[in-house]
C-alpha cells in the first residue's frame, strides 16, 4: 500500500522496531523504509505532528499498539484534526490505527475500543473493519478521505481464522448478527450454533461507524443490509460496553425488534477468569438470537470458546 | 482566534500548547522532503509564556531536538496567564536556562518592548533555526485585560504603578521618537489608510452577503 502512494507516511512508536507492530508494518518498511518513522512517546504532541505533516503534504497514518494510547492526544484529535477542514477550508488527510487489545491479561486499560465515542466526534470517519474485505474497504478510504479517519483494529482478530468467514450468504435469514470489531468472531459460533437447531442467521458485521448499516454480508458481495427494511430481527453484538452510544446514533425506530449484546459495564480484569465472564460469549448471543425468533426455550446451545490470541501483547 | 493568511503561511490555534506540535509536525515534514537548507524555510510557533507549562511543549522540544529540525518557538512573556502571574506556575530559575537541553540556540529580548532588540533577537533565531530548534523569549507587557479591552487595573492580580510604568515604555512610542514629526504622520496615514479600506472592504462583503443570502 505505501508504495503505491508516495505521499503516505507511517509513523508511531514500535512501527519501526522489528516487531513491527505485531508484523503489520514489517512490508512497509521494507518497501518505503525512508516513510516508516518511529518515534518518541509523545502521543499528544504527535497527534498535532500529524496536522503539520499534512500541511507540508504528507499523509500521515499514526499507529497506537493499544487505542488507550490515543487517549492523550485526544484534545487534538478534536479539536486540531477534526475541524481542520471546516475552520480552515482546506483537508487533513490524516489517520490514527488503533488496535484494541482482549486475552493474554490485557486487563482494564489496554482492551478497550472508542469507537463509540469517536464517532461521536463532528468531523472524524470512525472504521473498526473485522473482515478483510472491510479492511480493504477501509483502506481505500483512508488513501482517499480528506479528512481525519480513525481506524480500530482488533489485536484478536490477527490470529484468526478468516477462512470461516466464507460460508454462504443467506437471503432472507431469522435474523441478523451485527457484532462490531473482533465480537465477530464469537457471532460467527453463534450463528452456527443457531443452524445447528434450524434458526437460519446471518452475521453483517459493523465496520463504518457513521454508517453502521452498510455492511458486508459475512460470505455475499452485498454492501448493503436489508434486513433493516425487511423488519428481521437484529442482535448488536460488542466486546466492550459501549454499545448505547451506538444505538442511539443508529436511529432505530421505537419497537424495532432489536438486541444488544455487549460487556460488562465495568472496567476489565486482567485474569482469564475474569475476562471469559466480562465479554459476551458465543452462547449469550445464540441465546438472545433465539428469544427473537421463538416462543420456546432456548436450546441448550454447546460451544467450547477457543481463545485465538495467545500473546504476546 | 482563528487569524488566518495562507498565502502567508499563517494559522492560528485556540487551544494552548497546540500551536507548537503542528509547528514540529510541520518541521518535520520540511525535513522529511528534503526541504530543510541554510536560508531555506522554518517552522515558526508563537506561544504565551504559559505554553511551556504544557507537556507538548517540551514533547515537541524533545523531536526537535532529536532530529535537529527546522523549528523556531517564540515566546512573548507578559507575566501573566489571564491573571495568573508567572511565579506562581513555573520555577524561579528562567526559562532560557531551563530550554537549553533542548534547542541549540536561546535569544532573548528582555528589555520589555524594544523593536530593535526584538528584531535583531528574530533575525538571530531564525537563522540559528534552519539547522535546529531554536528559541527567541520576548518578555513584554499587556496593558488591558487578557480578553477584550477592558482597563483591568482594579481588579487587584496586578499594581496599577505596574501598568503606568509599562505604558510610559510604549515600543510604539518610542520607536516615534526615533523618526520626524513628517515622518512619522506619513506613515500614521498610511497606517489609517490601511485600516479605513480593511472596514470598506468588509462593508461592502456584509451588503454583497445580505443581496446573496435569501435567509438574511
Amino acid at each position: 500500500m505505501i508504495a503505491g502512494d508516495p505521499r503516505l507516511l507511517l509513523l508511531g512508536a514500535g512501527v519501526a522496531d522489528p516487531k513491527g507492530i505485531f508484523g503489520t508494518t514489517l512490508g512497509a518498511r521494507e518497501a518505503a523504509p525512508g516513510r516508516v518513522l518511529e518515534t518518541p512517546l509523545s502521543e499528544n504532541m504527535l497527534t498535532g505532528a500529524l496536522a503539520g505533516l499534512a500541511l507540508v503534504g504528507w499523509r500521515p497514518v499514526l499507529v497506537h499498539a493499544r487505542s488507550e494510547f490515543a487517549l492523550l492526544g485526544m484534545s487534538h484529535i478534536v479539536d486540531t484534526l477534526a475541524k481542520w477542514k471546516w475552520l480552515h477550508c482546506e483537508p487533513m488527510p490524516v489517520t490514527l490505527r488503533l488496535l484494541v487489545g482482549r486475552g493474554w491479561g490485557q486487563g482494564p486499560t489496554h482492551s478497550q475500543s472508542f469507537h463509540a465515542w469517536f464517532a461521536s466526534v463532528t468531523g472524524l470517519r470512525t472504521l473498526y473493519p473485522s473482515t478483510p474485505d472491510a479492511y480493504d474497504e477501509a483502506l481505500a478510504i483512508i488513501t482517499k478521505a480528506d479528512a481525519p479517519t480513525i481506524l480500530i483494529e482488533s489485536r484478536r482478530l490477527h490470529e484468526a481464522d478468516m477462512t470461516r468467514l466464507a460460508f454462504d450468504a443467506m437471503g432472507s435469514p431469522d435474523v441478523a448478527l451485527a457484532p462490531v470489531g473482533d465480537s465477530l468472531l464469537d457471532a460467527l459460533d453463534a450463528a452456527a450454533m443457531l443452524a445447528a437447531h434450524g434458526v437460519r442467521a446471518s452475521v453483517w458485521p459493523i465496520w463504518d461507524l457513521q454508517n453502521p448499516w452498510c455492511a458486508f454480508e459475512v460470505g455475499a458481495e452485498s454492501v448493503t443490509a436489508p434486513y433493516l427494511a425487511a423488519g428481521i430481527p437484529v442482535v448488536i453484538t460488542e466486546s466492550v460496553p459501549a454499545m448505547l452510544c451506538l444505538t442511539a446514533q443508529c436511529g432505530f425506530p421505537p419497537g424495532r425488534n432489536v438486541s444488544v449484546m455487549c460487556a460488562n459495564p465495568a472496567p476489565l480484569g486482567s485474569a482469564p477468569q475474569i475476562e471469559a465472564r466480562w465479554y459476551p460469549t458465543a452462547i449469550q448471543i445464540a441465546s438472545a438470537a433465539w428469544a427473537m425468533v421463538s416462543r420456546q426455550a432456548p436450546p441448550e446451545f454447546r460451544h467450547r470458546a477457543t481463545e485465538v490470541f495467545h500473546g504476546p501483547f | 482566534m482563528y487569524l488566518e493568511d495562507k498565502q502567508a503561511g499563517i494559522t492560528c490555534f485556540a487551544i494552548v500548547g497546540h500551536c507548537i506540535s503542528v509547528a514540529a509536525g510541520y518541521a518535520w515534514g520540511l525535513q522529511i522532503s528534503g526541504l530543510q537548507k541554510v536560508a531555506g524555510p522554518v517552522a515558526v510557533a508563537w506561544l504565551g509564556d504559559s505554553a511551556p507549562e504544557t507537556g507538548q511543549f517540551w514533547e515537541s522540544l524533545n523531536l526537535a531536538a532529536t532530529h535537529s529540525l527546522p523549528l523556531l518557538i517564540v515566546i512573548e512573556d507578559n507575566g501573566y496567564a489571564t491573571q495568573t502571574p508567572l511565579a506562581q506556575r513555573q520555577p524561579g530559575a528562567p526559562l532560557e536556562r531551563r530550554l537549553l537541553h533542548n534547542v541549540s540556540s536561546v535569544s532573548v529580548a528582555d528589555d520589555r518592548n524594544g523593536v530593535e532588540n526584538v528584531w535583531a533577537g528574530a533575525r538571530e533565531a531564525r537563522a540559528a533555526a534552519e539547522i535546529g530548534p531554536a528559541a527567541l523569549i520576548v518578555r513584554t507587557y499587556r496593558y488591558c485585560a487578557h480578553v477584550g479591552m477592558e482597563d483591568d487595573g482594579a481588579w487587584g492580580y496586578r499594581p496599577q504603578a505596574e501598568i503606568d510604568a509599562a505604558r510610559k515604555r510604549d515600543p510604539v512610542e518610542a520607536l516615534a521618537t526615533s523618526v520626524t514629526v513628517e515622518a512619522r504622520g506619513t506613515i500614521e496615514a498610511e497606517v489609517d489608510a490601511e485600516i479605513q479600506n480593511v472596514f470598506n472592504w468588509a462593508e461592502a462583503r456584509a451588503r454583497m452577503e445580505r443581496v446573496t443570502n435569501p435567509l438574511s
